[in-house]
């Protein structure tokens, strides 16, 4: 059974002023992304796949169903993948918001703060797992104030990180991603893992030093979110968690 | 179109894949267990673990599924340097030369949780911070120049097997390795990278950048690797492009060029809280 799945990745930002360097993998690593997941035997289905300006902020934002738009929402398909900038604080703080940031045509504002504004599984919302590839949106010491944010979403992923010890723009960690969670693909059927095990895995590729890989999952119990956390994959169907218990791992560049 | 081809193995070929999954992770694996070839790939898998190499590069996949910190096998809870001195070894049994190796970390993965109460969001109970396993990565160098995509993981079971590997090292053309040296000198002479808008160079460093460990292609280039950082430090992910020694960027092979894709119309705002730039 295969899953509905949708990209949104941010290469340009320079043109529009968005303040941010241009990040010429963020696109096609949004292309080595869904050609996994498409090439997948597992019958997924592409919702939506939009680059640069048509990625919008309100996609990412509860209030007022931007998240829910039928076109782009993130809270629509049950997978969705970014890639662009994130901010970060330097150093974070326990309760230092995490940030997106598009650069979009429509849906302003540009920056998305996670924790206040984001709220997936909620209502008619469908999203499971939310690939991040973003630099620092996932501090580590700030992840339990991620909460709110798990309404019925199951597993997050991300980068934790500051200016000295950061991502770099490379197409490898969400195509290696992809391939790992994509349910059976020719030839790599072996190497479908947990999103966990696979996040551990992959979002270390092309990462500076004290960069570290995040995974955190939602769970009724301890022994739920921890379960979820090291041992869900995509293609499960798992039934979405009463959340009272967020659990993480992390594994940081040496 | 990527047509699976299954049973295309002869008894040379699998036995020597059986032979490499003994010599390599100690795993054996029933006589009765085909190998099976697919794609660019070889495979032997049970329901205890599986031994994947890719016929295209040197590149081995293994995994013992007990392997885990909630496993049967569990994981190494032992000193870093026996795991260092056990990735020496591992190396040797690859045939991965010594002067290859760049450097190896063991990295160390941790997990924690907290329990909130939904109705204040305030934190009610805490699991404490605590190691899972330890994950040992090499990295490479040929020749003195760095290899940026190839790498030697593999993390131990409690009994110091293999409990899961990833070795992407594929040999590597001679001409991409004098090349990459050329560049090496053309850094070290004053090469300059092209400026970006709102960031700054960071680093700059000749070395090798090829595909990644799971693709059906491989492609191999060398390139002068250049890191610019956001003017603005708070914006994250840094720009890094690879650069011929003309200055154009290098375009390695992907996975995207087996999928067709029609380009998409302009995204047309369809609700209200879309509202315009």
């Amino acid at each position: 059974m295969g899953v509905r799945f949708s990209t949104g990745c941010v290469s340009t930002y320079v043109a529009r002023g968005c303040g941010g360097p241009d990040l010429p993998a963020a696109v096609p690593e949004g292309g080595a992304f869904r050609s996994w997941y498409t090439l997948s035997t597992a019958k997924n289905v592409l919702i939506s796949r939009w680059d640069n300006g048509d990625v919008w902020g309100s996609d990412f934002r509860d209030a007022g169903g931007g998240d829910l738009d039928t076109g782009g929402g993130a809270d629509y398909p049950d997978v969705y993948f970014y890639a662009g900038h994130g901010i970060c604080q330097n150093p974070p703080s326990p309760t230092s918001p995490d940030f997106l940031l598009t650069c979009g045509n429509f849906g302003k504002p540009d920056m998305v703060n996670i924790q206040q504004q984001s709220r997936f599984g909620n209502g008619f919302g469908h999203l499971k797992f939310w690939f991040l590839d973003a630099s620092c949106p996932m501090d580590v010491v700030s992840l339990a104030t991620w909460f709110p944010v798990f309404q019925g979403l199951h597993i997050a992923t991300g980068n934790s990180g500051n200016a000295n010890s950061d991502v770099l723009d490379s197409q490898q960690r969400g195509d290696q991603l992809s391939a790992y969670t994509a349910g059976p693909v020719p030839g790599f059927n072996f190497v479908q893992r947990s999103v966990g095990d696979a996040w551990m895995r992959t979002g270390l590729i092309d990462v500076q030093s004290g960069c570290s890989a995040v995974v955190i999952a939602a769970g009724e119990t301890f022994a739920d979110a921890e379960d979820r956390r090291d041992h869900e994959r995509v293609q499960e169907n798992r039934r979405n968690p009463i959340t009272h218990w967020i659990a993480w791992r992390w594994v940081t560049r040496a | 179109m990527i047509n699976p081809r299954e049973g295309c193995v002869d008894k040379s070929e699998a036995t020597s894949h059986r032979d490499l999954a003994a010599r390599l992770c100690n795993l054996r694996f029933d006589d009765a267990l085909p190998v099976i070839a697919e794609v660019n790939t070889l495979c032997i898998a049970s329901p205890d673990a599986y031994f994947a190499q890719r016929l295209d590069c040197r590149t081995y996949f293994a995994q013992r599924h007990g392997y885990g910190h909630d496993r049967p096998e569990g994981v190494f809870r032992g000193p870093e340097d026996e795991q260092i001195a056990y990735c020496r070894e591992l190396c040797k049994r690859l045939g991965i030369a010594h002067d290859e190796i760049a450097r190896t970390d063991v990295l160390h993965e941790f997990g924690q949780a907290v329990q909130i109460d939904p109705k204040t969001n305030q934190v009610v109970d805490t699991r404490p911070r605590r190691e899972l396993r330890t994950i040992v990565h090499a990295e490479r160098r040929a020749k003195g120049v760095p290899v940026w995509s190839s790498h030697l993981t593999f993390g131990l079971t409690a009994q110091r097997e293999v409990g899961f590997l990833e070795l992407h090292w594929p040999d590597l053309p001679e001409a991409v390795i004098r090349e990459a040296r050329r560049m090496t000198e053309m850094v070290s002479c004053g090469w300059q990278a092209p400026e970006q808008t709102v960031a700054e160079v960071e680093s700059v460093e000749a070395g090798i950048v090829h595909t990644p460990a799971v693709g059906y292609f491989f492609d191999v280039h060398a390139a002068i690797r250049v890191i610019y950082r956001s003017l603005d430090p708070n914006i994250g992910r840094k720009p890094m492009y690879h650069f011929d020694r003309h200055g154009v960027p290098v375009r390695l092979r992907q996975t995207s060029e087996l999928i067709q894709e029609t380009p998409l119309p302009e995204r047309r705002a369809q609700s209200a809280q879309a509202c315009p730039a």
